[in-house]
């Protein structure tokens, strides 16, 4: 184990590596850049043994991930922002083959309007996807749940790729001083890939995705939810077996002074840190506020929320990303749906959109709003300005 | 020359044990019964054959057998494997010494 | 080569492959040749016939079913795959259509190409996308009707060999299913270039093109005879070779009236495609000598 200072891209980059991938097809697109140029180097430098694919688009670069997973080989790819809605088709062909691809996913804003930018509307779209989703909030997560997130995916039982979620700039260009574990230590940890299943191989012939009709269908989608619930159970267990070989606990959800708060705020990704923040604030100001910090979107951290939350009066789950003409957005959805039937109420805040941050007047803007406001259905536009309608005037 | 229908592309374990695949993938080497969808079937005269295997290579399906007569002077033999034959008539089209005729499939059934 | 009682099929007698199907052919051909140690990618399309359904396929040899326009980045992922394990003595073969590769497929082949990725992407030309009804592709010649271009083609189809040509792989060529010794040739050569290879194979359509399924290796000797599928071969992008000499050209004429989808075309546009058969013929030759 060594101390480097890396930001979140470094990070991810050094966990593939680790994690001795052998097929590279990464596609530059801000901000994950760094991710695709890092394995390059590696790759020259001869401390990552991969074929290195210059492939040519993100749609294609999943496809050339399938096949070669499919030869039954580790792959590595990573993305952000309109590279993923590029894949999305493939996203889909991925997690249906189930294969346990892992791929770092620097949040940026999708298009229009353009932004190079953090925000979730990027992954969000993505939920359905049959992917499972963690949420890093620095770059030492960037590492550590891309190496927890290989031994989920590649678990027998469960075989789904995983996406490592990172806040484009906020964490994958922010440095810090990251604990990289050794080679060997990591050897130990993740095992060379093999599977038993799905494979291309002329010594056991097989022919993989043909047509499936529809007294077939459902089935085949019931065994992919039966591999992401069993990934509900795996994460933890691996979380567990991670803490004891590196020291570093990690949970699906993360609570924070939870147990006797009246207020919660549930959050993902970089907002978080300054959510903590906040809360410590409140707190000493006398307010009983508390901090959920989602780390497994998919699979849903359900059964914890319900356990944890449940004695709670007013939740505010804050998002990065929006539903435009739904009824909430992607994370107030499943957290409102998670917790039907509680007395709790759960309001939504929609905030940091393309990039905007979230300061701590943010923050307190939203525990204020949810202890004085109405309940309502949609979620809250915290951090909108008034003018919004009005940014654009043209000389007649 | 007919591949028989069915039957696992992979060879059983010793043991015999179970396993399960999980996702979209098929496992069993099978041929459709393409045999049933004739309206006229090739007839087959020896008498002009010279075996030159026009038919034999460019039968889509790959149903059609030639096999050269033993001896010098001989009849050769053209075999048709009738499970599998669609009726095309392309055999009938490439044959360069016209032994082939197309006849209707009702008349053999 | 196919219909051999001593070989082994890799492919099923019995797919559900349209009577008189040019494809089926050349895919029993290609397979065949190629043998056993080969994986099959297979994009939507007729070749998908082979792929199976359900529990149930066709080949014999280990095959995935992509997407219509990922053929040749599979293919290339597939390749790296294989070569880190070390077992470089897989074939890794394509089988699309012209509208999977011309069409929706031009990208992720042009990636590939540039690449040099070791990969054999076989595009078999039924000029259209037939699987799904007859549709127009980017493959398909002026004048044809389809169920898209109903009063005809307005524009002359792409010339992909060329496009190909331009990225300089070690080996590309035109195919024909009735000249299954010159395929079996450049299956070959495409297997043993040691890069990416490119064949273009003609594959007549009787439910598309309107004609009776017995004529579909004979349309296919017209192509060839009127010099509108010239078969020749591409080394390195600069090197080319007719592989089949046309000492006698038949009027383009004969070629178009054997197929009922040319019957909206014009005498006009019969002369256009005769003047500009001609044309890229003689700067074929022109390749070829120079």
């Amino acid at each position: 184990m060594k101390t480097m200072f890396m930001d979140g891209n470094a990070a991810a980059a050094e966990a593939m590596r680790l994690a001795r991938i052998q097929v590279v097809a990464a596609y530059p697109i801000t901000p994950q850049s760094p991710i695709a140029e890092g394995l390059a180097k590696f790759c020259v430098q001869g401390t990552l043994d991969a074929k290195y694919m210059r492939i040519e688009s993100e749609h294609s670069a999943m496809s050339a991930c399938v096949g070669a997973a499919l030869t039954g080989v580790r792959v590595g790819t990573a993305t952000a922002s309109v590279g993923l809605a590029l894949m999305h088709e493939i996203l889909n062909v991925a997690s249906g083959l189930r294969l346990p691809i892992v791929m770092p996913v620097v949040n940026r804003a999708l298009v229009a309007p353009w932004s190079l930018w953090c925000d979730h509307s990027d992954a969000m779209p993505e939920r359905d996807s049959g992917w499972l989703q963690l949420y890093a909030e620095d770059a030492q997560e960037s590492l550590d749940l891309a190496l927890i997130a290989y031994r989920v995916a590649e678990h027998p039982e469960v075989m789904l790729p995983v996406m490592v979620c990172l806040d484009g700039f906020f964490v994958s260009h922010t440095g810090m001083a990251v604990r990289v574990p050794d080679q060997s230590e990591v050897d130990e940890f993740l095992p060379p890939y093999h599977t038993d299943n799905l494979l291309l191989d002329p010594d056991k012939p097989m022919f993989v995705n043909p047509l499936t009709m529809s007294d077939e269908y459902t089935e085949l989608k019931y065994q992919h939810k039966i591999g992401a619930d069993k990934a509900e159970q795996v994460l933890p267990e691996v979380m567990a077996e991670f803490a004891k070989k590196f020291g570093r606990k990690y949970e699906p959800v993360e609570f924070y002074k939870c147990d006797d708060a009246e207020e919660v705020v549930v959050t993902l990704g970089s907002m978080s840190g300054t959510a903590s923040y906040v809360v410590d604030q409140l707190r000493a100001k006398g307010q009983k506020v508390g901090l959920a910090r989602i780390v497994s979107f998919r699979p849903f951290p359900h059964r914890l929320l319900r356990e944890r939350l449940a004695g709670v009066k007013r939740i505010a789950v804050l998002e990065r990303a929006t539903s435009i003409g739904g009824a909430g957005g992607p994370v107030l959805a499943e957290v409102r749906s998670t917790l039907t039937n509680l007395p709790v109420r759960v309001e939504g805040f929609v905030a940091g959109l393309g990039g905007r941050d979230i300061p701590p007047a943010t923050i307190e803007k939203v525990f204020d709003h949810l202890r004085t406001a109405e309940p309502q259905c949609r979620p809250t536009w915290a951090d909108v300005r008034s003018d919004a309608m009005t940014i654009r005037e043209v000389v007649q | 020359m007919p591949m028989p229908p069915g039957g696992l592309m992979q060879k059983p374990a010793v043991s015999e044990q179970k396993r399960y695949l999980l996702g979209p993938v098929a496992v069993r080497f099978s041929a459709a019964n393409t045999g049933s969808w004739r309206i006229v079937r090739p007839v087959y005269d020896a008498e002009n054959c010279s075996a030159c295997r026009m038919c034999e290579k460019f039968c889509p399906a790959g149903i059609i057998s030639v096999e050269k007569a033993p001896e010098k002077g001989g009849k050769h033999k053209v075999t048709f494997n009738w499970e599998y034959c669609k009726g095309c008539g392309i055999c009938m089209v490439e044959c360069v010494r016209k032994c082939i005729e197309m006849q209707p499939e009702k008349n053999f059934v | 080569m196919q219909g051999s009682s001593q070989v082994l099929d890799m492919v099923s007698p019995g797919v559900s492959a349209c009577h008189g199907c040019g494809l089926e052919i050349a895919f029993r051909t290609v397979v065949n040749v190629l043998g056993p140690r080969t994986i099959v990618v297979i994009p939507p399309g007729c070749s998908a016939m082979f792929s199976g359904v359900g529990g149930e396929t066709c080949v014999r040899i280990p095959g995935y079913q992509c997407n219509l326009e990922n053929t040749a980045a599979t293919l290339s992922g597939i390749r790296a795959g294989l070569d880190m394990q070390g077992k470089h003595d897989v074939n890794v073969l394509g089988c699309a259509g012209d509208g999977a590769t011309i069409d929706i497929g031009l990208q992720s082949l042009s990636g590939a190409m540039e690449r040099g990725d070791r990969i054999i992407y076989v595009c078999y030309d039924n000029e259209a996308y037939q699987n799904t009804g007859n549709q127009a592709s980017g493959s398909t010649p002026l004048g044809a009707s389809t169920t898209t271009t109903p009063g005809g083609k307005p524009t002359y189809r792409k010339d992909m060999m060329q496009i190909v040509a331009a990225h300089h792989i070690p080996y590309a060529a035109t195919c024909s299913i009735s000249h299954l010794e010159d395929m079996v040739k450049k299956v070959e050569k495409a297997r043993d270039c040691g890069g990416t290879a490119y064949l273009q194979l003609l594959g007549p359509c009787p439910t598309g093109w309107f004609f009776d399924s017995d004529q579909s290796v004979k349309i296919a000797r017209l192509a060839v005879q009127s010099l509108v599928w010239p078969l020749y071969e591409v080394t390195n992008g600069t090197e080319y070779r007719l592989t089949h000499k046309v000492s006698k050209p038949i009027p383009v004429g004969d070629y178009l009236k054997s197929q009922g989808r040319f019957s909206k075309i014009t005498e006009e546009q019969v002369a256009f495609v005769q003047q500009r058969v001609e044309n890229d013929y003689a700067a074929l030759l022109k390749r070829v000598e120079g």
